[in-house]
């Protein structure tokens, strides 16, 4: 125990004194944020709508005035700016839709909502999503306006709204209004960069992993350490702890800066997204450290070189294309890529909507992080009477 | 005996290392380990410290089977690596601290023992200074601090002098004595013939993975005793010399390296050998007589240089 502890602290300070690499995990993703972030502001008037496309179907069961309310919403300009809506006359229909990735939301008004909102019982809209940040945005952004519906509707029925008639909600000043409160809901292109950057950098956490393989297997400094009254087990556990919070540590400097300097929208649940990252962190670590071990660190590096801007582009990382969600392959892909994943499950997070299932989501995670450490543990057994000579 | 080595095997692959090699080593000495690259010198030591499989053999260490007790072996010995092995990125202070802690050192004992390995190895004045700083020789200095901070009983020096100047170097073959004097044995490992005659006490020649001559300095000069070496240099020395020194009554061993063509006898017949020179038209410059040198006991033992180069 007492190794461990000496060998994570003596890491981390190692880390700490390692200019190099602390800037280049910090600077790094900030840089491209603000690149990114500013190149594609200036295209697509600072929000995603441009990269998102979003698309969703309403099918209204209802046909009630409420209901009518809303398809109304749906179709009015400023939601055609952020959103394609496309009304279905069957709920099957669209289904099919969503299934063959055209559509990235269903929003289902069921029979009998008017008449609920009007009684002012329970009344909600339904959703069948696909799981990535577009659903997510357009599920918030008819939630949010069905409360605000829903508000004028209680205000102009105690009367304190006079211009509105009866039951007619004037839709109009509603939209207006409501392009306020889309604010938070579509994320500019500053809080996607900052998400898909930070998520992009914990991926080069894999130095960190790699860093482990080289100095206990190829550096007279891990030679001298297997001389030493060490268990070599120990002594890897404490360097990996160590090379984590380092890792953790720069996640909580970036998010701090994003969030606070930055102004990027993280939402209301910081642990949630340490949580994501620590995760996402733990896995690339493992899975760097046992890539080189079953192969070699230069190989292990080469391919690492590889595999990261792969799975950040994958993840839609740098842009967002929808033919990443809509191509069988690559949407099977980002299905199990713990890097997309995290990402989806942080913008979920911030911008509402449960496409995903969360909980789905961190079990994969978790599932995946317990893969990679049987994976480490048996490349270090099979490397544990491997050669060194120096 | 603070090591015991029996009938030791071991192999990479097809590749045999250490061959049916035995070996044991008394408290208190210096034990030097000679043999030029590749003789299984660090191989012995890896194997010495339980860090590599072995193939067929015993070991056994402070008189304990290394295999069962190889943690508490290894408390009681200090390695100084071939190659430095401290951290860049820490101070000397700190790379001795965490080696020291990593022993099992805490509180006073630590403090002490970085202090002394400090002051034994000249580098108090430099504790605070980081190895980037360092000449060859500091770094050597603090390669072996890190390992003498726990006051091992044993201590496996491999090479611990490469590529540094004479001053740091007669610093630390001081300092392997003075370490011998409070009762460290220690194994010095070098293919550097001076250094091994002047401070050990048993020698031992390596070469490929077997001990080939094993005794003090004078016993193994006595093995070429009755033997003379001549060097001559020649101008534009010719290989066929080589043979026909070779050929003659109570030469036994011929060698050319560069200009000096180096000749050992049995007894003196220096004109036979002169006269041979002359016959093929060789112009002698100089002529060296000389007692022979561990060097000398190990070409004529194996026939091959210690160090590319040397000669
Ligand atoms: N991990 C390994 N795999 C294969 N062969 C090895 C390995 N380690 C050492 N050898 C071989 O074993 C032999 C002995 O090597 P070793 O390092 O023990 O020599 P040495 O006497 O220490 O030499 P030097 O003076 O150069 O340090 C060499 O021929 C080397 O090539
Ligand atoms: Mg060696």
């Amino acid at each position: 125990m007492r190794e461990i502890v000496d060998v994570f602290l003596n890491t981390v300070k190692l880390n700490l004194r390692n200019r190099r690499a602390l800037i280049f995990m910090i600077l790094f993703p900030i840089c491209l944020t603000l690149i990114l972030g500013t190149a594609l502001s200036n295209v697509g008037g600072n929000n995603m709508n441009e990269s998102l496309h979003m698309k969703a179907a309403v099918v209204n069961q209802d046909h009630g005035i409420m209901a009518g309310q809303m398809e109304k919403f749906f179709q009015s300009k400023e939601i055609k700016k952020i959103v394609e809506m496309k009304t279905y006359q069957t709920l099957r229909a669209a289904e099919s839709d969503l299934k063959s990735q055209k559509l990235d939301a269903i929003i289902i008004i069921n029979r009998g909502f008017s008449q609920a909102a009007q009684q002012g019982s329970h009344h909600q809209l339904n959703f069948i999503t696909s799981g990535d940040l577009e659903s997510s945005v357009i599920k918030s952004i008819a939630e949010s306006y069905l409360k605000r519906i829903n508000a004028v509707q209680a205000a102009a029925s105690v009367g304190a709204l006079p211009e509105h008639t009866g039951n007619q909600v004037q839709s109009g000043s509603l939209i207006s209004d409501h392009t306020l409160s889309i604010n938070g809901k579509v994320p500019k292109s500053s809080d996607y960069y900052a998400v898909t950057m930070l998520i992009m950098i914990i991926l080069y956490a894999s130095n960190y992993g790699l860093d482990v393989v080289r100095e206990s297997k190829k550096s007279p400094i891990g030679y001298r350490i297997r001389s030493l009254p060490v268990r070599q087990m120990n002594y890897l556990i404490g360097k990996t702890l160590g090379q984590l919070a380092t890792v953790f540590l720069q996640i909580v400097i970036l998010v701090t800066f994003f969030k606070f300097i930055y102004h990027a929208n993280f939402g209301n649940q910081l642990g949630f997204i340490f949580l994501m990252c620590f995760l996402l962190g733990l896995i690339v670590i493992l899975f760097s450290m046992a890539l080189s071990l079953f192969f070699t660190c230069e190989l292990a590096d080469t391919l690492l070189n590889f595999i990261v801007p792969i799975a950040t582009f994958l993840a839609g990382g740098y842009i967002k294309l929808s033919f990443l969600e809509t191509n069988s392959i690559t949407s099977t892909l980002r299905n199990w890529l713990p890097n997309s994943l995290a990402q989806n499950l942080i913008f979920q997070n911030i911008y509402g909507g449960s496409g995903v299932s969360t909980s789905e989501g961190i079990l994969k995670l978790i599932f995946i992080a317990g893969c990679m450490l049987l994976l480490t543990a048996i490349a270090v057994r099979r490397s544990k009477n491997g050669d060194l000579s120096k | 005996m603070i090591i015991e080595v029996k009938d030791l095997v071991k192999r990479y692959k097809d590749f045999l290392a250490i061959d049916h090699l035995s070996l044991t080593i008394k408290e208190g000495e210096i034990f030097g380990l000679l043999g030029p690259n590749g003789a299984g010198k660090t191989t012995l030591t890896n194997t010495i410290l339980g860090l590599t499989a072995i193939d067929q053999g015993t070991i056994t260490v402070f008189g304990k089977e290394l295999r069962k007790h190889e943690r508490e072996i290894k408390e009681d010995i200090g390695l100084v690596p071939q190659d430095i092995a401290v951290y860049d990125e820490l101070t000397a202070y700190e790379n001795i601290r965490l080696f020291g802690k990593l022993f099992g050192l805490r509180g006073e004992a630590l403090k002490n023992g970085i202090d002394d390995a400090l002051e034994f190895t000249g580098l108090t004045h430099l504790k605070n200074k980081k190895p980037s700083q360092f000449s060859g020789g500091m770094k050597r200095r603090l390669n072996i601090a890190c390992a003498i901070v726990h006051k091992p009983k044993l201590i496996i020096m491999d090479e611990p002098t490469v590529g540094i100047d004479p001053q740091s170097r007669n610093y630390i073959l001081e300092s392997v004595k003075k370490l011998n004097q409070l009762d460290c044995t220690v194994i010095y490992i070098s293919h550097y013939m001076e250094e091994v005659a002047a401070i050990c006490s048993q020698i031992a020649i390596v070469d490929k993975g077997r001990i080939i001559a094993k005794g003090t300095k004078e016993e193994l000069s006595r093995l070429i005793v009755d033997d003379q070496v001549i060097s001559v240099d020649v101008e534009a020395p010719d290989y066929t010399i080589i043979e026909r020194l070779k050929n003659l009554h109570g030469v036994k061993d011929a060698s050319i390296d560069g200009q000096t063509v180096r000749i050992v006898l049995n007894e003196l017949k220096l004109n036979t050998v002169l006269s041979t020179f002359l016959e093929e038209g060789s112009t002698i410059t100089k002529v060296a007589t000389n007692t022979p040198t561990l060097e000398d006991v190990f070409l004529t033992l194996t026939g091959r240089a210690l160090r590319e180069g040397s000669r």
